[in-house]
């Protein structure tokens, strides 16, 4: 029955996916982005901040930082201590149908992860976390915010890590811009599977055409967000070949 | 000297004999090798291939030394992912340094990657966990762009046919979305006397 539980994201404003929840396809105009943990501890789903930041690591680099195709790069920054009570305890919209942002718990520049207890947010215990593109301009999200069901009885302590590893990853494409998938091997399904180990065909299309990878110009500005790569030899490689072409023909010539 | 330094440099590079001529040949593609899960077990793509037409066009550059080069244009067929809302199709154009060997070919060279993904707009009705919700579909095309490293051999088992198997090596910079892809498949050389 586990395996059947339903997460599922209340995208009350702008989120999409290889579906979008909005009708502008708004997405980070830099795709190297930054994603916070709030400081709160989730009290009820026993995850402190720095289990919670590790679990948040591996979903962005086990799932969207391996896409070849899409230049999305998400980093992890910090655990912050900024107004964490208010985080935790707020509804995500001030007024609902439509839903209204509070502007209370407006994230900028990055995608903030927090636990948080008010059961407005979660009306039932197997919404497992919701996200809000809460701050939006100019056709840009600015930033988004991502809440983790942390009241009494939630179901994250039925969950495996893996488990929780992929929500967590669900919920970042939500705040990336992607909205839900109607295939079942896709991350961006409604619902979890079996067995998760990797991103699905739409969600590889959908994370690429949001942010698509642009090479060869894009290959210095993707150099710069990568610490974990080696040497970066693709155009002396390239100018070595015509070199090598022209050296040729020369010879043929003479 | 010259010539000593030629063949160092593309003996492990490519091609051949031949006069220049043109082929033509159906390909296995599979992209990403087990970097996208396909299905609701865990499974990942290591053979899911997707048909490619390739065509090249044969340059030989040195007869004496089988030296040759090889520009090329593989296109996919536009496939769905799986959302019928959705299309998405591949074109690779590359340009390759090649060496024959008595019936093999081989080569080496570099390219580049197009991912065409496109939909026409609307809205898709989608489970949103106790509710239905309408979501917005993307409107237009959008492009990605992927340097290739690309390499094959060709074993020519009739003077016209040959088999190839090869692939492509995507952000050798980036230990996350490093990525390699595979084809193979059956080519036939219009033209390929001596």
């Amino acid at each position: 029955m586990k395996k059947l539980l339903i997460f599922f994201l209340f995208t009350s404003l702008q989120a999409h996916a290889f579906t979008f929840n909005n009708n502008i396809e708004a997405r980070f105009e830099d795709p190297s982005i930054v994603v916070n943990i709030n400081g709160a501890d989730c009290e009820n789903s026993q995850l402190d901040p720095d289990t919670l930041y590790q679990m948040a690591y591996d979903a962005v680099t086990d799932y969207w930082n391996q896409v070849p195709s899409s230049s999305l790069f998400l980093k992890m920054g910090t655990i912050t201590e900024d107004a964490t009570n208010t985080f935790y305890t707020e509804p995500i919209c001030s007024s609902q149908d439509p839903c209204v942002p509070n502007e209370n718990i407006k994230v900028d520049k990055y995608i903030l992860i927090s636990c948080n207890d008010d059961p407005q947010n979660f009306p039932s215990k197997n919404i497992l976390g919701l996200t809000l593109t809460n701050n939006i301009s100019g056709g840009y999200i600015r930033g988004a915010l991502f809440l983790l069901n942390d009241t009494p009885g939630n179901l994250f302590n039925d969950l495996s890590r893996d488990e929780i590893v992929a929500v967590i990853a669900h919920e970042i494409g939500h705040a990336v811009g992607l909205g839900h998938s109607p295939t079942e091997d896709a991350l961006m399904y409604f619902s979890l599977i079996p067995k998760r180990r990797s991103v699905g065909g739409d969600d590889i299309a959908g994370v690429t055409y949001l942010y698509p990878k642009e090479q060869p110009f894009g290959i210095i500005s993707c150099a710069s967000i990568d610490t974990g790569g080696g040497p970066h030899f693709f155009f002396p490689f390239l100018l070595g070949l015509a070199l090598i072409s022209f050296i040729i023909r020369k010879v043929k010539i003479s | 000297m010259r010539k000593i330094i030629l063949l160092i440099v593309l003996l492990p590079l490519a091609s051949n004999a031949r006069k220049n001529h043109f082929s033509l040949g159906l390909e296995a593609f599979n992209q990403f090798t087990g970097k996208t899960q396909v299905n609701n077990e865990g499974t990942l793509n290591y053979f899911s291939p997707q048909l490619f037409i390739a065509s090249e066009y044969f340059i030989n550059i040195d007869k004496e030394n089988n030296f040759s080069l090889h520009p090329n244009i593989s296109f996919g067929i536009p496939r769905t992912n799986g959302d019928e809302n959705t299309h998405s199709m591949t074109i690779v154009g590359s340009f390759a340094a090649g060496w024959t060997l008595d019936q093999f070919l081989l080569q080496v060279g570099l390219g580049l990657e197009l991912n065409l993904i496109w939909a026409n707009g609307g809205t898709e009705r989608l489970n949103n966990g106790d509710t239905y919700t309408d979501f917005w579909l993307p409107s237009g095309l959008h492009t990605s762009r992927n340097l290739i490293i690309n390499f094959s051999g060709d074993w020519f088992f009739l003077y016209n046919w040959a088999l190839r198997t090869g692939g492509y090596v995507y952000n050798l910079e980036s230990s996350h979305k490093r990525s390699l892809s595979y084809f193979f498949g059956v080519h036939y050389h219009f033209g390929a006397e001596k």
